[in-house]
């Protein structure tokens, strides 16, 4: 999981092209416009490690679906959405 | 504090009058420039409590003349009016009819230096497609004060560039920002004093039905409900087109 970790930084408040990953580390992360909802929405679920305070607010308080996490360490031992071995279940897939 | 107030509409002047003295201020009202200039020498007023436009002149002038702290009234005021009355350091610039607990919080911050203030944003209703706002706590004597005009996105951000150096909290740079990319055509002028800044912004803002411009009214309304800079300063109400 950390190996698929982006990480933003600075004072993200004009709009700008936005590192894709599992999981984005915002600690260096000074503030955030409201531009980058829609980036939250399009990827609903995402996972967000050390987010300061404030910006953590701030986007809670728009209500976002963000996933909340203090460390990585927290992030490894979460698994979002379905496995491919779930998957296969559901569908009565197993081989 | 000794206030001389300046108001030419006889009711406005005598209601002016009585509040200014329930609150406990030593009041010399005048209907004139003539007539306040004929008080100066005996009142000596501490601070000016002003109309903008007189029969005889601007308030303004006697502001120039008296070098006091004041503060400014006015139902027609333009953005030009207002800049020219934060470089000469208006505390505040009121639209009339002047709502009088704002008058008292002016009043107020004008006795107290306004520490607490940190951000005020100035949209003249007549040019902006904004009603029921008004500028606060302007720093006297700026250390520096620029006009910057912007047009497109790339000249936006370079503006926004020059005006986000001179802020120095992140917050204050937010706001800024979003409320520079919520106007399509407008112009700033960002006010730098010692220990604050402020940024008056004109511009013709379409808070219109999309999500985005939702979201950015929504998070200028959080910050002034959580007083990170006075409600007042911030665009209360706005008028959707169409």
């Amino acid at each position: 999981m950390a190996d698929d970790c982006a990480h933003w930084s600075g004072a993200l408040l004009w709009p700008q092209p936005l590192a894709e990953a599992a999981v984005i580390d915002m600690s260096a992360v000074e503030a955030i416009g409201v531009w980058a909802y829609a980036w939250f929405r399009a990827h609903p679920r995402q996972a967000v490690v050390a987010a300061p305070q404030r910006i953590r607010d701030q986007l809670q308080r728009a209500e976002l679906p963000v996933l909340w996490y203090n460390s990585l360490n927290e992030v490894s031992g979460h698994r979002s959405g379905v496995s491919a071995d779930e998957r296969s279940l559901l569908w009565d897939d197993v081989p | 504090m000794r206030l001389l107030l300046l108001e030419d509409e006889p009711a406005i002047r005598s209601a002016l009058q009585r509040a200014l003295r329930k609150w406990g201020y030593e009041v010399a009202a005048a209907a004139s420039l003539e007539e306040a200039r004929g008080l100066l020498s005996a009142f000596q007023p501490q601070a000016l409590v002003s109309d903008l436009k007189l029969p005889d002149g601007s308030g303004l002038d006697l502001a120039k003349e008296l070098g006091a702290p004041f503060i400014l009234m006015s139902g027609y005021a333009s953005f030009d009016d207002a800049v020219a009355a934060l470089r000469l350091g208006c505390v505040d610039f009121l639209t009339k009819p002047v709502a009088m607990k704002a008058l008292q919080r002016s009043l107020l911050g004008l006795t107290a230096g306004d520490a607490s203030s940190e951000l005020a944003v100035f949209v003249p209703a007549e040019q902006s497609a904004l009603t029921a706002v008004s500028a606060s706590a302007i720093t006297s004597e700026p250390l520096f004060t620029k006009e910057l005009t912007w047009t497109d996105r790339e000249q936006g951000e370079a503006a926004f560039a020059a005006a986000g150096a001179c802020a120095d909290s992140i917050q204050e740079r937010q706001v800024l920002a979003e409320l520079m990319q919520a106007a399509e055509v407008a112009r700033v002028v960002v006010n730098h004093g010692p220990q604050r800044w402020r940024a008056w912004l004109d511009a013709a803002v379409n808070w219109d039905a999309s999500a985005e411009q939702r979201d950015r009214r929504q998070f200028i309304d959080d910050l002034a409900d959580r007083a990170l800079f006075r409600p007042e300063g911030v665009i209360v109400e706005c008028r959707r087109d169409g």
